[in-house]
């Protein structure tokens, strides 16, 4: 089910992934020799029950994280290998990330969450017309001067769609962004991704919710008994 | 110069500037006086002892920074401010002065004469009142507190001291080595200056007298170096007696021996020989006075065998050359001798010694040798009461030269004392309240920052989420240090210079409070606020310095953490992992040890001074103590557990989630008790072990301090106060105690006087 793609080459690339969490005197391994690729302009879903590791998956390729061990090529760069500084330009220029909560800070507007991640890649005032251009997009033009607690939370949740894409990423990740929304809410927002992706031609990887429910829009759903760990997780085995 | 207070000619000023004409001398009169309201002014603070009167002449303000323009005319004195504070006086008040006279001998030494008042009264009028810069604050001893300052017109005060042209204290300035103006002081003295003098008989001897009547040792070796001196000590014994037959109060001449005259032998003159019907080998007992080393008489006898007898007309030189004593020699009758020994009134009134005073007057009655005399007689004051200089060429001028090059004016007591440099010195050497005051701050100081890095570090973890977003979008480590630096850099700096104005102006408000309203805090030291624009600087760069060091260490610390683990975890609480974590207890125990040592050694040498071993071994404490209790959480930490839940184990949890929050509260809590432990574990209340001997009291309770010198024996002082006393004899110095932040540089000397 993939589109058509501008290149073959995956944006990032997972290999023999594994992540194991410690708590206490026990380990809990998470995922197990996890591999994946994602292309550009591909849509991919990951699905599965709360606790299954869906969001550490997501941490691990958005470089918020380090896999226990496995590589993460990013870019056919490996990421473990890359400075501080190159890791920081990676997550600016090339990856936006949505995250469950919507993480806008609450000092500033609408506006200035939104420009936050261009105070290090790009020149004023086209950016400013480009955000702007973005919040109309997403029906909140008339919200720019808003603090994050003035708006509701759908409008947060698309307030960091935004925020994600205003550095035109090639990587667009999203972990459960409709999880903290209604039924109508999340249907719009779910639409918007599809609609942004389709526009901006751009990797994505919108992390479905446990149901699978939002994986409707996902170009591709990994939930293949292929994955031991992602499916151990899924069957609650997560943990030894 | 001259702290003992002996007089001298007040134109040896003249003489010494007249010798050095660099030199700016000035004569003064130092008297101890008291002043006193009038008595319709009477209140119960009415009267100042212990009051500096100087008599003074215009000479003397010229060493003023500000030269005072006030003419002091008789019957005025200025006062200085503190003074004038005391008592609430102002100029045109009248007021009340008592002087001490001025003594040539010390009022308790035997043959000195008890003729008239010690002190002179008289109704003054305050003319002004001297700032410090008009020289009201003048004193010569090396302490802070100021004195209680008269000045008054110094020959107004010589009348009124019934002592004419004498002053008793020069000082000097101007630009002249101190070497150089004992040189021209040593040029410019005379033997009148310390109350000597040169007499000669038509027979060619040449006598040297005291006015003190025992003359100093100094200048007695000064006058035995000459050839041809000899001693001689006259003393009035009580008794003497042969055979049932006496003759009371007789003086005793005792010098060169006739030749073959041993010890214990004597020559009586004619005139007693005929009273008491003695023959030479007869003898003769011999009651006498001796002073003892507590001020008191007793009677002693001594039996002399007779050598011969001399004619009243051998023995006529002698009566010429009898020292004169005053209150003695000059009165007409023996009933009317008043001397410092006990007298019999009754045997005064001897007929036979009456008509014996009038004709023969102070002709000895026994003539003994000097040894024999100087045994019984020598005291505390001296042992020779003249020195003869007989041989040829021998004339007074030539005498007196000689007696000044071998008189150190030095050791006789007319040396410069150089009171500045002993000042410099004595506050040089002071009590470093600045030092004490930084070991009690030193834990303020550290409770502070400890304040202020928690305050830092709880305002950062609570921002740990925004920390991760903004790494999460691509912010750098060293970025997001930018970010919140500049962010905390204003307010910290502006918190700074805030407090640092702040904290000067508090202190600005402190000390006017203290000088106003509570002066005995500080011992009377004048507090001035001196802020200097270099530690103010140091202050708020510290301060500035922590906060930012501080944003930076947790910072560095965030940046050891992926963002996901800033989104999802608190960075600061620890890991529960069960920890070795034993090796926590070295740094402390490496604490404790010192700190046990440190008190220890303390305990067992008793050095001068604890406050440096008190600060270490209580900051070292705090640190191991601090270092246990990590250990101790340590532990905890890593055994709670939830199985049967208690209310403790909240707690235990709670507290351990966050050990450095944890210990930081202590350790603040910690300081704050220190300190307010230190200050007042270090009170001390004199009057609770008052009587223990042990104690600084000496066993002590009540001090008393007369301004003019009480004389008699301890129970006459005991009388006088109803108490059993202890006199003392008190050179006056430097005070040595607690109220002198300086360092005493002539301390004063106080000696036992009764064997008590
Ligand atoms: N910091 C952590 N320490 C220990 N275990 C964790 C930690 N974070 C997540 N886990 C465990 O890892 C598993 C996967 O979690 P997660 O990726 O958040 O699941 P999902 O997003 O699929 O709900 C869960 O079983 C969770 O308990
Ligand atoms: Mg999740």
């Amino acid at each position: 089910m993939t589109r058509p793609m501008t290149s073959s080459k995956p944006v990032v690339e997972l290999q023999g992934i594994s992540k194991e969490y410690k708590s206490g005197p026990k380990t809990i391994l998470v995922l197990e020799h996890v591999d994946l690729a994602i292309k550009v302009g591909e849509r991919l879903a990951v699905a599965g029950p709360s606790g299954s590791g869906k969001s550490t998956l997501l941490n691990l390729i958005g470089t918020l994280d380090a896999p226990t061990s496995g590589r993460v090529m990013f870019k056919g760069r490996d990421v473990a290998k890359l400075s501080p500084k190159d890791i920081a330009r990676v997550r600016n220029r090339d990856i936006g990330f949505v995250f469950q909560q919507h993480h806008l800070l609450p000092q500033y507007t609408v506006l200035e969450n939104v420009l936050i991640p261009t105070l290090i890649a790009e020149a004023a005032p086209r950016v400013v017309k480009r955000a702007e251009e973005l919040l109309d997009r997403v029906g909140l033009a008339d919200r720019v001067d808003h603090r994050p607690n003035e708006i509701s939370g759908g409008e947060r949740q698309r307030v960091a769609v935004v925020r994600a894409l205003i550095n035109r990423p090639s990587l667009l990740l999203a972990d459960e962004p409709t999880g903290s929304l209604n039924q109508q809410a999340a249907d719009e927002l779910a639409r918007l991704l599809i609609e942004l992706n389709k526009e901006f031609e751009m990797a994505g990887r919108p992390h479905a919710r446990g149901d699978c429910g939002g994986a409707a829009w996902a170009g591709r759903v990994r939930n293949g008994p292929d994955q031991p760990a992602v499916r151990r997780a899924a069957r609650g085995e997560g943990s030894r | 110069m001259d702290r003992t207070n002996r007089p001298f000619d007040g134109r040896l000023a003249e003489r010494v500037r007249a010798d050095e004409p660099r030199l700016d001398v000035a004569a003064v009169l130092r008297l101890p006086g008291m002043l006193s309201l009038p008595p319709e002014r009477q209140r119960s603070y009415d009267q100042l002892n212990r009051v500096q009167v100087l008599g003074v002449d215009s000479e003397f303000f010229t060493f003023a920074e500000a030269p005072a323009a006030v003419a002091l005319d008789p019957q005025t004195i200025a006062v200085n401010e503190k003074t004038a504070r005391a008592l609430e006086i102002k100029p045109g008040d009248d007021v009340v002065l008592r002087v001490m006279r001025p003594n040539r001998m010390p009022l308790d030494a035997p043959l000195a004469s008890r003729n008239g008042q010690p002190a002179a009264v008289s109704v003054v009028t305050v003319a002004a009142v001297l700032t410090a810069g008009q020289l009201g604050r003048f004193s010569l001893s090396a302490n802070q507190l100021e004195p209680y300052n008269v000045f008054a017109d110094r020959s107004w005060l010589q009348g009124l001291a019934g002592e004419e042209g004498v002053a008793n204290l020069l000082i000097a300035g101007g630009d002249v080595e101190r070497g150089d103006a004992q040189r021209a002081m040593d040029r410019a003295w005379d033997l009148e200056d310390v109350g000597l003098r040169l007499r000669s008989h038509p027979s060619g001897v040449i006598q040297l007298e005291s006015d003190s009547i025992f003359i100093d040792d100094e200048a007695v070796s000064a006058a035995r170096e000459i050839a041809g001196s000899s001693p001689t000590l006259t003393y009035l014994v009580n008794s003497i007696s042969h055979d049932g037959r006496m003759t009371p109060y007789s003086f005793v001449q005792a010098g060169p021996a006739p030749p073959g005259m041993e010890s214990g032998e004597a020559v009586i003159n004619q005139w007693v020989a005929d009273e008491l019907g003695a023959a030479p080998g007869d003898t003769l007992d011999v009651a006498y006075l001796k002073l003892l080393p507590n001020n008191t008489f007793v009677e002693q006898t001594r039996r002399f065998t007779v050598h011969s007898i001399a004619s009243m007309e051998e023995l006529a030189i002698e009566r010429d050359l009898a020292p004169q004593f005053p209150g003695l020699s000059d009165v007409e009758s023996c009933a009317d001798w008043s001397i410092g020994m006990p007298m019999d009134e009754s045997r005064l009134k001897d007929p036979a010694n009456e008509a014996y005073w009038r004709k023969y007057g102070q002709t000895p009655k026994l003539v003994l040798c000097f040894d024999d005399a100087r045994q019984m007689w020598a005291n505390q004051f001296g042992s020779v009461t003249a020195v003869r200089f007989s041989g040829s060429g021998l004339d007074v001028a030539g005498v007196a030269e000689r007696l000044r090059q071998n008189i150190s004016g030095e050791k006789i007591g007319l040396d410069f004392v150089p009171v500045r440099e002993l000042g410099r010195t004595a506050v040089s050497q002071s009590m470093d309240f600045g030092g004490l005051f930084l070991g009690m701050s030193l834990f303020l100081i550290i409770a502070a920052l400890m304040l202020l890095g928690l305050l830092y570090v709880f305002g950062l973890q609570q921002r740990a989420p925004e920390i991760a977003t903004l790494a999460s979008l691509g912010f750098s480590p060293s970025r997001i240090r930018g970010i919140f630096l500049l962010e905390s850099a204003p307010t910290t700096v502006a918190g700074a210079v805030l407090g640092a104005i702040g904290g000067t102006g508090y202190a600005r408000l402190l000390l006017a409070g203290l000088a106003r309203f509570w002066p005995a805090a500080v011992a009377g030291t004048p507090v001035s606020f001196h802020a200097s624009a270099g530690t103010m600087a140091a202050g708020g760069g510290i301060a500035v310095g922590c906060a930012m060091v501080v944003v930076v260490a947790v910072l560095w610390r965030a940046s050891r953490y992926s963002p996901r683990q800033l989104f999802a975890t608190d960075f600061a609480s620890v890991s529960t992992a069960p920890r070795r974590c034993n090796w926590l207890l070295v740094p402390p125990t490496a604490a404790l040890v010192p700190a046990v040592g440190l008190s220890l050694g303390a305990w067992l040498t008793q050095p001068g001074s604890y406050a440096l071993d008190f600060f270490a071994v209580g900051a070292l404490m705090l640190l191991a103590l601090l270092g246990y209790g990590w250990w101790l959480l340590s532990r905890l930490g890593s055994r709670q557990s939830f199985t049967r839940p208690r209310v403790w184990k909240l707690a235990v949890v709670n507290l351990t989630r966050r050990r450095g929050r944890t210990l930081s509260v202590a350790g603040l809590t910690a300081c704050g008790c220190f300190l307010v432990f230190a200050v007042s574990s270090m009170q001390e209340n004199v009057g609770l072990h008052a009587s223990d001997r042990s104690s600084g009291t000496g066993g002590f309770a009540v001090f008393a301090e007369t301004t003019i010198p009480v004389t008699g024996s301890p129970a006459d002082a005991g009388a006088t106060i109803r108490a059993d006393a202890a006199p003392l004899r008190v050179r006056d110095g430097d005070d040595a105690g607690c109220l002198n932040l300086n360092r005493a540089q002539l301390p004063t000397v106080m000696s036992w006087v009764a064997s008590f």
